[in-house]
C-alpha cells in the first residue's frame, strides 16, 4: 500500500468561518453567547427571564437556532429584542457559517449581548464553535444528574453551566452534591448558577455575571 | 449525529487531496480521533459506508486511530492521562490543561499499488 500523508483538521472550514465570526464580534464590542442544552431544558424560558432583567440596561438580540419550527423565535420576539431564526432543515447543530449569514440581519454597532440559542441537543453543538466569547450550557434538574458522565464534552467546553427548574427539586431524585462533583472534575473552572426562570430565582446573579464579562471585554479592548 | 456532517468534511478533504494526487480511486483512508471529541467511531463507519457509494472512495475502508486525553498540571509539571474526561491532577487534584485528546483530522491516504500482494505471492513460492 502506498501511503499519502495528510494532517488535514476535519473542523477547519468550521474554525475558519468561527475565526472570522470572533474577529467581527471584537470590532463590535459584542459580548456573545453560545447557549447549548437538550429540548426541555429551559434554554427559551431562561432567556425570557434573562432578557426581561437585562434588556433596559443592555442591548441584545437572540439568533435562534431551531431544527424547523419559528416557535422560539416567537417567543423571544415577544420580549422585545430582535430575533434572528436559523432553521437548521433537520441539522442537529448550528455552524459558524450559518452564524455569519445570520448576521447580515442585525445591526451590530447597536448592540452589547448577542445571544446565539443552538439547537436542542447536548453532543454536535459542543464540536462546531461559533466565534462565541463562552459557551453556556443550560441543564435541568428533571434530566438527571448522571447528565456530566453521559455528555462530558460539553461541561468541559463550556465557561457557564446554568442549572434549571430548581424550584422542582423536592419532586426530583436529583443528588446535587454528585452532579456538582461530576461537573467540577471534568471542568473545575466552571461558573455555576441554579435558578428557577419560573420563579425568578438565580436570574438577578446569572444577569450580574453576564454584564461583568461584557464589561471586562470592552475592558480588554479599550 | 454530527458524524454524518464531519464525515462530508472529511470526503470534502480526501476528495480534494485525491484531485491533487491525480487519484481515481483510494482504498484507505485514516483519520486520528482524539477521545475528548465526543465521535462516535461506529457512527463514523456506518456514514463512511454511506457516503462512499459511487466515489473514488467506494472499494476504501476507513481506518480510525484514536488519540488518548493527556492533560499537564503546571503546579506539579506533570503530565497524565485523562481518565474520560476527568481533567484534575491526580497529585495536586487541581485543573489541569488538555494537551492531547482533542484531535479530529485525516491524517492519510493509501493506495493499493499490488506491493503486498507481490510479497504474498513471493511467500507462497517460497514455501
Ligand atoms: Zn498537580
Amino acid at each position: 500500500m502506498k501511503k499519502i500523508k495528510i494532517v488535514k483538521s476535519v473542523l477547519k472550514a468550521n474554525d475558519r468561518v468561527s475565526e472570522q465570526n470572533r474577529q467581527i464580534f471584537d470590532q463590535h464590542n459584542l459580548l456573545v453567547m453560545n447557549v447549548i442544552g437538550s429540548p426541555g431544558a429551559g434554554k427559551t424560558t431562561l432567556l425570557e427571564g434573562l432578557i426581561k432583567r437585562v434588556k433596559d440596561r443592555l442591548k441584545i438580540a437572540v439568533i435562534e437556532g431551531d431544527i424547523f419550527t419559528i416557535r422560539d423565535a416567537k417567543r423571544i420576539e415577544a420580549c422585545g429584542v430582535d430575533v434572528v431564526q436559523i432553521n437548521t432543515g433537520g441539522g442537529c447543530h448550528l455552524d459558524a457559517v450559518m452564524v455569519q449569514e445570520a448576521l447580515e440581519n442585525l445591526n451590530l454597532n447597536k448592540l452589547d449581548l448577542l445571544v446565539i440559542e443552538n439547537v436542542g441537543n447536548l453532543v454536535c453543538p459542543a464540536a462546531f464553535n461559533l466565534g462565541e466569547d463562552f459557551k453556556m450550557v443550560v441543564m435541568s434538574i428533571t434530566e438527571g444528574d448522571d447528565k456530566p458522565e453521559k455528555y462530558p464534552r460539553i461541561f468541559q467546553e463550556s465557561k457557564v453551566l446554568v442549572v434549571t427548574k430548581i424550584d422542582l427539586l423536592k419532586y426530583n431524585q436529583f443528588d446535587m452534591e454528585r452532579f456538582l462533583n461530576e461537573v467540577k472534575g471534568i471542568q473545575p473552572d466552571i461558573e455555576i448558577f441554579k435558578v428557577s426562570s419560573i420563579k425568578g430565582e438565580g436570574l438577578d446573579e446569572l444577569v450580574e455575571w453576564i454584564i461583568k464579562q461584557l464589561e471586562v471585554k470592552k475592558s480588554m479592548s479599550a | 449525529m454530527h458524524e454524518l456532517s464531519l464525515m462530508q468534511s472529511i470526503f470534502e478533504i480526501v476528495e480534494a487531496e485525491m484531485k491533487a494526487h491525480g487519484l481515481a480511486h483510494i482504498d484507505l483512508v485514516k483519520i486520528k480521533v482524539g477521545e475528548l471529541t465526543a465521535v462516535e467511531g461506529a457512527s463514523m463507519q456506518f456514514a463512511f459506508e454511506v457516503l462512499k457509494k459511487g466515489t473514488g472512495l467506494e472499494n476504501a475502508r476507513l481506518e480510525i486511530e484514536y488519540v488518548p486525553g493527556v492533560a499537564y498540571c503546571a503546579k506539579c509539571d506533570l503530565r497524565y492521562l485523562m481518565e474520560g474526561y476527568r481533567i484534575i491532577c491526580p497529585q495536586c487534584g487541581r485543573g489541569g490543561r488538555i494537551i492531547a485528546g482533542k484531535e479530529l483530522y485525516v491524517d492519510s491516504l493509501g493506495v493499493d499499488d499490488g506491493e503486498e500482494n507481490k510479497n504474498c505471492q513471493k511467500c507462497i513460492k517460497g514455501q
